[in-house]
């Protein structure tokens, strides 16, 4: 029982010690649960809404460029006797300023499909109901039966709420859907013998097959799975990115565990050389000090998992926020516990606690009792070893073979990331041993003893705080990276709005599904006064069999508006002409990347001819979409295509008029309903920043994170050290030291430590900005930036590791002031 | 057969679903469960008629091919084929493929889509495996919309999606000619049906009472004996089949009283080449109301007097999984005629678990007419248990 005892005296005597060691095994495995819980919630609940939409559906029948005649569904359902199929008409609608998603079902053959409870309870039938999910009905605060007014181009209805849609534990209605009747949906949406499309539950490729001999030209049958695969082909990269960031802070939480368990051990060395002289055996203290670190794991678990299941209510939130930015509103938002997390969250907390204590614990089994008075033997060994060097070395060589290997892997890419950080991690000691010997170099040359006395003392610790300064390392480094990534993007971002944006006033519908501009509308345009050209477009999703949702862009434009297309790759000779009347088609980056096309390719796509080859003349940059565009003339689209009106205009507008005027003459004269959106380029410009920016909040949030447990690892490994020093303190105060000099000094190192863990965060984090933008971005998105490296970024995070470190100081400094001397020179 | 109880589960949820697009997802629970008071189906077909719908009055004729045909006019119309088939080897089934529309009315706000429509059209599929006594039971819905489902005298049809009765080109000789054809998960059935007979009218000339008042009441008829051969597959075995088929239509507009609980049904073909039809309508308090009619193996149609219609339930069943307790041996007499007869189910568990429940089958009966003992088979509806 003695060693129990003499445990149970440490602990009771540094409160604030054993206190900071279960605080860094909570954090690191809170950071871990945190984003596991929201990643693995927010992926539930994407898979909700889409089970909710899609049902049971296996393929979809759908016209090239939308929509298909309603006799197709008579088609399937009586001629070819699929018994599971059921049409849906689809329009974006809105309500009180919010764009909802307006669905158009037959009840009685839907049901087969999606089993939505579409249970209108007793109320007396009446046109245009609707039915949302209960989120829905509570955010516009409707109650069954009351009233909801919808838009859909200049025309407005009265719906009424008939029930709601709760969610069950296999679906759950995405928040911007309203479902309702087809009948109503058509009369509505002003779309009388058309379907969006028909969803169908077929058993085999025989059925399929089968089916697909019966369709007219023009009309596909799409496979569900092809559908989903690239619809979601940006979920999956967002979802990479996620668990990658996730994976940044189990390792800076693996870090922050080692650190301040082996830290605790370490630190009572002597107490373990009295208890060894007193007879007990290595492997005994070494038994005991397992089962200390096994019970420090399961509270640092406890409190952890309990820590983390409170912070992932934010950032889930932050994470379904970025999801229905990008795709749909989820409606659920119950937390998912999976039992993975926790068994994930268990072994990192109990495995990390373990480890960091059974390396220092072997020590003190191997060592001699008297060695263990002497903490040098570790200390010593720690620096003078050049293993740490060497996983450094290969860690980063294998990091760049992994990409050398590997072209277009997107995990490959993320394994010589953690390779890269690993490496770079394993630098930290060596680079503080170094920094710590060229300052007491040139302390010593200008004489200041203090100095020389703070450095040497920073040597002289760095088996307690070289982990920690690597995690910090990794940590700033990482933020740094990140920001160094997202800012790049952005400027890139901003200057192809700059080139992109060229036109003065754009006008476009508030739904690409509204209804599209008529020719007079468009010949008024031209007539509005101060416009000296217009450019048209419109984009559309053409649902091809073998690629899924392609979305097209159908640009009418002058030679001037389409020198604002920026091209990355392709003969500029005689483009426009190529573009205009020769068949030419361009495509984004991504779109290039996504289909693997060069210009001089022939893209195949399904149009209301049948499938026809595009020839890609140039590939340009665009950050619209990262599931990519083509764009064509609409020369080009009218051969392939049944002709379809414009959604969106640009206005060019004559030199010396203003575009606020023009814009108030539009609203005043084209515009009397407001039903179309006029936004001038600059506000345009801002929307699609603030879009940007919303999408990166949650990575901003992952990256605070991880800062959050870097900190407190290195405070709490910090200020442990210092707190253990009292005795040396007092013999300083002793010898004629002020508080204020000690605690400078106290200040002095720990502000050391950290600078080293800045400087070497700088090109660990560049070196990740890069890998992230060459590498990780191009292969999530398809996208090519510029690599802007903003100073202000830079700096920032060297404070950053500077600050946390300093900070680190600040309470034992203050402690000093009032200092008992004698008391602690006595000693234990 | 009659209406009742039936008609009425179907109107409701039909109206629940479509008119007006009060829709409804159906499910085991929401349907409504027979045997319990049927508020709703009592309130719904006492209700003020929604719509001008026709009356059904005595004196109107039957008329051919046009009565084949839909009645839109009138709120509820079925055609209902049941069979007795058998493989060379002897091996019997039974199915069931029937055809319902219910009027419902509909929004004049939607008069732009194609998808308004004032009925409703149901179907079930089933077949009874009597080797290995199970029965296999399917739905369909559809709006009357689009020819998703609905009916013509001339060329004769009735579809529900992709179940239905399609006439035979004209070159075929007789009075009726047709293929039935319904396919579901695991069966699918193709028959060609004819019959040399012209339609039995029932009831009054095709006036077919449904209580002794003569409140309510249906135009009525059947074909009782039509020719069945073709190709039967299940669980993707195919038999060769042949056998005989019932048909019966009835459309109305009010059928049930408040009083009346539900209804049972036989229609029997015996081995002389005779066949029976007999139904009685249940009211409280035993207030039975029984129809019969017998048609010689020469066609001669005889009708009974309700009174001289003796229907006594012998044998009950409550299976398992059955939702209720059903009559499934029963005593027949009708002492005018001289026929004594005993009837059993070919296997008891012949309920049809859908969205609304009942006991639709196969039945052997045994006994005597004019005193020479004969056998037979048939089908039995059961109702309101």
């Amino acid at each position: 029982m003695l060693p129990l005892l003499a445990i149970l005296r440490e602990w009771r005597e540094h409160p604030v010690q054993g206190l900071l060691t279960l605080v860094g095994v909570a954090i690191g495995v809170a950071v871990v649960v945190a984003v596991d819980v929201s990643s693995v919630s927010a992926e539930r609940e994407f898979q909700r809404a889409n089970r909710a939409l899609q049902g049971v559906a296996t393929h979809r029948v759908s016209g090239a460029t939308g929509g298909i005649d309603e006799q197709i569904f008579t088609l399937v359902k009586v001629r070819a006797g699929i018994r599971d199929a059921a049409p849906v008409v689809r329009g974006s609608v809105t309500a009180g300023g919010e764009t909802l998603e307006l669905m158009g079902v037959d009840p009685v053959s839907d049901y087969r499909l999606r089993g939505m409870r579409l249970d209108p309870g007793d109320a007396e039938p009446r046109p245009f109901p609707v039915f949302a999910a209960a989120a829905l009905a509570d955010r516009l605060g409707l109650a069954v039966g009351d009233t909801l007014t919808l838009a859909y181009g200049r025309r407005t209805r009265d719906f009424h709420l008939a029930g709601t849609l709760n969610a069950d534990a296999g679906a759950a209605l995405p928040a911007n859907v309203l479902v309702t009747d087809i009948a109503a949906a058509q009369v509505f949406l002003g779309s009388a013998g058309r379907l969006s499309f028909v969803d169908v539950r077929l058993d085999d490729e025989d059925e399929a097959e089968a089916l697909r001999s019966l369709l007219p030209p023009g009309v596909n049958l799409v496979d569900t799975q092809t559908r989903n695969r690239a619809q979601f082909a940006m979920t999956r990269a967002f979802r990479t990115n996620l668990t990658a960031l996730g994976l940044l802070a189990l390792v800076i939480g693996l870090f922050l565990i080692y650190n301040t368990v082996s830290f605790q051990v370490v630190r009572r060395r002597p107490l373990f050389g009295l208890l060894r002289a007193l007879g007990m055996t290595g492997n005994g203290l070494f038994a005991w000090l397992l089962a200390e670190a096994a019970v420090i794991a399961a509270v640092g678990v406890t409190l952890g998992v309990a820590l983390g299941v409170f912070l992932s209510g934010f950032l889930y939130a932050m994470v379904s926020g970025t999801i229905d930015a990008l795709y749909f509103d989820l409606a659920g938002s119950a937390l998912t516990l999976a039992p993975i997390t926790l068994a994930k969250a268990a072994l990192l907390g109990a495995g990390a606690t373990v480890f960091a204590a059974a390396i220092p614990a072997l020590e003190a089994r191997r060592a001699p009792p008297r060695g263990l008075f002497t903490r040098s033997s570790q200390e010593t060994a720690a620096l003078h070893s050049r293993r740490w060097l060497g996983a450094a070395g290969a860690a980063i060589a294998a990091a760049l073979l992994v990409l050398w290997l590997n072209e277009d892997s997107l995990v490959a890419a993320f394994a010589a990331l953690f390779l890269l950080i690993l490496g770079a991690a394993a630098l930290a000691p060596a680079l503080v041993w170094t920094l710590s010997r060229g300052m007491e170099a040139a302390a010593a040359r200008m004489e200041r003893p203090g100095v020389v006395m703070a450095v040497r003392n920073v040597r002289a610790h760095l088996s307690r705080t070289g982990v920690a300064t690597a995690a910090l390392s990794v940590a700033v480094a990482a933020t740094l990276g990140v920001a160094l990534m997202i800012g790049s993007f952005r400027t890139s971002v901003e200057d192809w709005l700059r080139g992109y944006l060229r036109a003065d006033i754009y006008i476009s519908t508030p739904a690409t599904d509204a209804p599209a501009f008529t020719d007079a509308f468009i010949a008024s345009l031209r007539h509005l006064e101060g416009v000296d050209s217009i450019a048209l477009g419109r984009r559309l999703t053409v649902d091809d069999p073998r690629h899924g949702p392609v979305e097209i862009f159908v640009l009418d434009t002058t030679p001037e508006g389409f020198a604002g297309f920026q091209v990355k790759a392709g003969d500029r000779e005689k483009l426009f002409e190529r573009f205009r009347s020769g068949g030419a088609v361009l495509v984004t980056e991504p779109f290039a990347n996504r289909f693997d096309l060069a210009p001089g390719d022939t893209f195949e796509l399904a149009t209301d001819r049948g499938p026809r080859g595009f020839d890609v003349a140039a590939v340009y940059t665009d950050y619209s979409t990262e599931r990519g565009v083509m764009t064509l003339s609409p020369h080009t689209f009218e051969r392939h295509f049944d002709p379809r009106g414009y959604r969106a205009a640009s206005l060019y507008l004559a030199e010396g008029f203003d575009v606020e005027r023009v814009m108030a003459a539009f609203n005043r004269s084209l515009n009397r309903d407001d039903t179309l959106y006029a936004r001038s380029n600059r506000t345009l410009r801002e929307a699609s920043l603030a879009i940007f920016d919303r999408t990166f909040r949650v990575t901003g949030i992952l990256r605070l994170l991880a800062v959050v447990v870097a900190v407190t690892g290195i405070v709490s490994a910090l200020m442990a050290l210092q707190l253990e020093r009292a005795r040396e303190f007092a013999t300083l105060r002793a010898l004629g030291f002020t508080p204020a000099q000690i605690g400078g000094q106290v200040l002095g190192e720990t502000t050391l430590t950290g600078l080293a863990a800045g400087l070497l965060a700088l090109p660990i984090g560049l070196a990740l900005c890069v890998l992230l933008i060459r590498v990780i971005n191009l292969r999530s998105f398809g996208w090519t930036m510029q690599t802007v490296i903003d100073p202000f970024v830079v700096g920032q995070s060297l404070a950053l590791a500077v600050g946390a470190a300093l900070a680190a100081g600040l309470y034992p400094a203050w402690r000093l002031r009032r200092f008992a001397v004698a008391d602690n020179l006595r000693g234990d | 057969m009659t209406p009742g109880r039936r008609f009425a589960l179907v109107v409701v949820a039909l109206v629940l679903a479509i008119a007006g697009a009060r829709s409804t997802w159906f499910s085991s629970d929401d349907a409504v469960e027979p045997g319990t008071g049927d508020s709703d189906v009592v309130d719904f077909l006492t209700a003020e008629r929604q719509g001008d719908w026709a009356a059904v009055e005595r004196g109107r004729s039957l008329r051919f091919p046009r009565d084949h045909g839909t009645h839109p006019d009138f709120r509820q119309e079925w055609w209902y084929y049941t069979g007795n088939l058998r493989t060379r080897e002897g091996r019997r089934f039974g199915f069931q493929l029937t055809f319902f529309r219910f009027g419902h009315g509909a929004f004049d706000e939607y008069a732009e889509s194609a998808w308004r429509s004032e009925h409703g059209w149901m179907a079930h599929f089933a077949v009874s495996d009597v080797e290995n006594r199970r029965l296999l039971a399917w739905q369909d819905y559809a709006r009357g919309a689009l020819d998703l489902a609905g009916a013509r005298a001339e060329p004769f049809a009735v579809w529900v999606n992709g179940w239905s009765v399609r006439a035979d080109p004209p070159a075929v000789d007789a009075q009726f000619a047709a293929t039935l054809s319904a396919s579901s998960e695991s069966a699918s059935v193709t028959l060609s049906l004819q019959s040399d007979a012209p339609p039995l009218p029932q009831g009054e000339a095709g006036y077919s009472a449904k209580d002794p008042r003569g409140d309510t009441a249906s135009y009525y008829y059947s074909l009782p004996n039509l020719d069945a051969a073709g190709m039967l597959v299940l669980d993707g075995r195919a038999f060769e089949v042949t056998g005989r088929v019932w048909m019966d239509r009835e459309w109305s507009t009010e059928v049930l009283s408040k009083d009346q609980l539900g209804w049972d049904w036989f229609a029997l073909r015996l081995a002389n080449g005779d066949t029976l039809m007999i139904f009685q309508v249940r009211g409280e308090n035993d207030g039975h109301f029984r129809y019969a009619v017998h048609v010689d193996r020469s066609g001669r149609a005889r009708y009974f007097d309700p009174k001289d219609v003796l229907l006594e339930p012998v044998a009950w069943w409550q299976g398992e999984t059955a939702s209720s307790r059903y009559p499934v041996g029963w005593r027949i007499a009708i002492a005018a005629a001289n026929i004594e007869l005993s009837l059993s189910a070919a296997f008891e568990d012949q309920e049809l678990n859908l969205d609304f429940t009942y006991w639709e089958g196969v039945v052997d009966v045994e006994g005597s007419v004019d005193n020479v003992s004969v056998r037979g088979e048939g089908y039995m509806e059961l109702t309101g248990y």
